[in-house]
């Protein structure tokens, strides 16, 4: 079997370099059965590396220690869901992964872009061909996941105690398919400029890609936020880490993307901003991929001494060095040949471009969508520059210099607030005239009542002005969303009575775009709230205890019970329960732990997590002394923290009613019925779905 | 230009100047120095800012005390030493011999003042210590 996956990896790059090559003949030759060769090439390419990924997950169920890799990361006592999620633990694995999700990608992109005419066909097949080909490369020349040892060990190492979370069972494929996702629409992109259209009609196979990758990066991104939040330990769930913070970066251009290709769809502008931003989005993900694997910055993920200076000495000892030593100087070969190729046709083919028309007035939504694209760059570069600080600073200044976190939240926070007070207003955007009206009349109203909103709050006791800020954006958002669904649902119910909810359900179904945006609109209102109270209202307490005693942390009463320790699956546990008494007389019990992992040499700490609606109680068993006559326990206080996973449920659903056709029978089944009944009002009873 | 297209620059040029106002007074607040033990003395004067001093934890001189909320090493790097006195939830894992980065500042000559303290768990370096420990028992002789 071990044969069999380095055999696939090592055909695989054959399969794509031919795959290349048939694209190349039929863009020179205009010839259909070169193309035939191409589609069954990538074909191969995706199967062997199908058997590539079955013959590592079958080592790594059958604890298969020849291969470095499994030794590495499982052991025998592993539970075999962890066993199999090994899968991704580590950068060989990981690039397997990435470019197993392209290679099915690229059989699903060619077959929707086959009504396209020869050339574009060719270029499609021909750019994915060559990013296959590059990921085959990487893994057959440094990232080789059946790098064998000279003798198997009795047990492997097992897998980082951090990772065996559910969360991270989950995190990287999905982050990896928002990344490799990415790939298509710039290849979709570059295949039009070869074949000289300026037409925008690919747009439309292209946006469910778009939407498709945002959401599952978006995804991925939630997920480790989450993993950080329940695993690392720190209470926090965003630490503008560099890992975290490169997969938000295409994350960001992804999003100002969704926005203005809508307008290249509908009115031709916007056109060369859009190519650039495609093909910024996906250097962006490889620079993730990059960036997460390669140590040039340090992080909870990469926290290593190797700089750019012993890459760059590693690109040029081939040969004497360890092959996994290039991995990172590969990827970054790769990103810079894919930077220059791709800027070269953009440069090329610039007069395809010029846009249609004319931006002609602000208020609009061509400048609503205008102005969020400038402030999504905008964090995108501030992110993207304070992350690799502390590269520029020691390569200009000869010292590293980081950027913390009081740094992005003063800069990046405040740009992404203005972002979604922006997108407070988005159900009133629409053509300049529309717009203007409806800013007269349906503004007002919801303006007043955030205002009033606002007042209560401070009235309550709220004076932190970041707090009330979020809190006026926040109603003002919510109140515009319902009553622009409300009447929508009015109108409806005009043409057809029926209840509210059914209207509401119709209206929404009948328009997944708008309707679905507006729910990711709710769901990022509602992230913000999570964010606003959980990063300004937290509280946190060291507290000492003996067993038996209370003790007072701000309006809570603490105690604990005396350690036990507990042997669960493969390691031993040290625990306390842990009483936690509110104001109110409340009082709910927790057990964090210590745990020691038999493959570990260093215990790790499993926090207890009591969450509610209105806050998390998040504690951490920091420590005790010997004989356990005292306890150290670290408490946070985190509200609204929930509100951040239900607007990310929410978000996730938007985007996906975006992807889907319309769900409910009526909206399509029945068009004429539909007709007639606007026409005469008195037939309407003959409609019951 | 058409008067959009001003207004436009106007508006960006705007958000612009505010986004670099709030980045240069951000940095004050953000700028930390990463700087390994050796480079912190290599240096002539230290750096008033907060620093992050990255270093191995010297097997002489350890006290940890969870129980406490406290931990008092020494930092060593090739040539240069530093105490390090860290207040704050000791993570389990620190024990002599490993990698730690601290955060704080230098309250005199040799004496740090931490409130952040990392550990080293990266997954990239778990599987190179893996491997190199594999590689190693590959040496020993086997009975």
């Amino acid at each position: 079997m071990i044969d069999l996956g380095a055999n696939s990896i090592a055909l695989s790059l054959l399969a794509a370099v031919a795959a290349l090559f048939a694209a190349v003949m039929a863009g020179r030759r205009g010839d259909e059965r070169w193309l035939n060769v191409g589609r069954w090439s990538l074909a191969a390419f995706a199967v062997l590396l199908g058997l590539a990924s079955l013959a590592l997950l079958n080592a790594l169920y059958y604890s298969d220690f020849r291969v470095a890799y499994v030794a590495s990361y499982t052991e025998r006592a592993l539970p075999a869901g962890y066993r199999l999620a090994a899968f991704w633990a580590g950068q060989e694995g990981s690039l397997l992964l990435w470019a197993g999700i392209l290679a099915v990608m690229n059989l699903v992109a060619v077959r929707h872009w086959q009504r396209e005419g020869l050339t574009e066909r060719a270029t499609l097949m021909g750019v994915l061909a060559l990013v296959s080909a590059g990921f085959a490369a990487l893994l057959m020349f440094a990232a080789d996941p059946f790098r064998l040892l000279p003798s198997a060990p009795a047990d492997g190492y097992g897998l980082n105690p951090l990772l065996q979370d559910w969360a991270m069972l989950l995190h990287p494929p999905t982050l990896f398919l928002g990344y490799a996702g990415y790939t298509i629409p710039l290849a979709m992109l570059i295949a039009v400029l070869v074949a000289g259209r300026s037409d925008n009609r690919w747009l439309s196979i292209a946006r469910p890609w778009l939407l498709f990758s945002w959401l599952l990066l978006g995804i991925g991104i939630l997920i480790g936020a989450l993993w950080a939040y329940v695993e690392l330990g720190w209470g926090g769930y965003w630490a503008w880490d560099p890992v975290e913070n490169v997969s938000l970066l295409p994350w960001l251009t992804g999003t100002a993307l969704l926005h203005s290709i809508i307008i290249q769809q509908r009115r031709g502008m916007f056109k060369k901003w859009n190519a650039w931003l495609i093909f910024a989005t996906f250097l962006l993900c490889i620079f993730g991929t990059f960036l997460t694997r390669s140590g040039i910055v340090e992080s909870v993920h990469t926290f290593g001494s190797s700089k750019i200076s012993e890459l760059v000495i590693a690109l040029f000892s081939i040969g004497s060095i360890d092959p996994r030593e290039l991995i990172a100087p590969l990827i970054m070969a790769f990103l810079a040949a894919a930077t220059v190729a791709g800027a070269a046709v953009l440069v090329w083919r610039r007069r395809l471009l010029a846009s249609e028309h004319k931006l002609e007035d602000m208020v609009s939504r061509e400048g609503a969508f205008l102005a969020l694209n400038f402030l999504m760059v905008l964090a995108t570069a501030i992110v993207l520059v304070a992350t690799i600080f502390p590269v520029i600073s020691s390569s200009v200044a000869q010292e590293s210099v980081r950027l913390g976190e009081p740094f992005y939240n003063r800069v990046v926070v405040p740009v992404l607030l203005v972002a979604i007070a922006l997108m407070a207003v988005a159900p009133l955007v629409g053509p300049a005239r529309r717009m203007k009206e409806k800013l007269a009349t349906a503004l007002p109203r919801p303006l007043i009542g955030a205002a009033l909103a606002t007042g209560l709050a401070l009235l309550a006791g709220l004076s932190n002005p970041w707090a009330l800020l979020c809190v006026f954006i926040g109603v003002l958002a919510v109140l515009l969303l319902a009553t622009d669904l409300i009447q929508a649902a009015r109108l409806q119910q005009r043409q057809n009575p029926e209840p509210l909810g059914r209207a509401m359900l119709g209206v929404m179904d009948a328009n997944h775009r708008r309707y679905g945006g507006h729910l990711v609109h709710l769901g990022v209102i509602l992230m913000m709230a999570g964010v606003a109270g959980s990063s300004l209202f937290n509280e946190k307490y060291e507290l000492q205890l003996a067993p038996g005693q209370q003790k007072q942390a701000g309006e809570y009463t603490v105690s604990i019970e005396r350690l036990r320790e507990v042997r669960q699956g493969h390691y031993t546990a040290v625990e306390t329960t842990v009483s936690v008494r509110d104001g109110r007389d409340r009082t709910v019990q927790l057990v964090p732990q210590t745990r020691f992992y038999d493959k570990a040499e260093k215990p790790y700490g499993e926090i207890a997590l009591h969450s509610t609606p209105v806050k998390d109680i998040y504690i951490t068993l920091a420590g005790w002394e010997e004989g356990g006559r005292r306890v150290a326990l670290q408490i946070l206080i985190n509200p609204l923290t929930m509100w951040i996973w239900i607007g990310s449920v929410v978000l996730c659903l938007g985007a996906t009613l975006g992807l889907l056709p319309p769900l409910l029978r009526r909206a399509k089944a029945h068009p004429a019925v539909q007709r007639s009944e606007s026409s005469s009002p008195t037939t309407m009873q003959v409609h019951t779905p | 230009m058409n008067p959009a297209t001003i207004k436009l620059t106007v508006a960006a040029l705007i958000a612009l100047s505010a986004v670099a106002y709030l980045a240069l007074t951000g940095l004050a607040s953000g700028w930390v120095y990463y700087m390994t033990v050796d480079e912190l003395f290599a240096s002539e004067q230290a750096p008033e800012r907060r620093l992050r001093v990255g270093g191995m934890v010297g097997e002489e001189h350890f006290h940890s005390q969870p129980g406490d909320l406290r931990a008092r090493f020494q930092m060593v790097g090739e040539t240069a030493s530093l105490t390090v006195d860290y207040r704050g939830v000791v993570p389990p894992m620190l024990a002599p011999g490993i990698e730690v980065v601290v955060e704080g500042r230098l309250e005199s000559d040799r004496h740090f003042a931490a409130d952040v303290l990392l550990t080293k768990c990266a997954s990239k370096y778990q599987a190179e210590e893996h491997a190199k420990r594999l590689e190693n028992e590959d040496d020993r002789p086997r009975r």
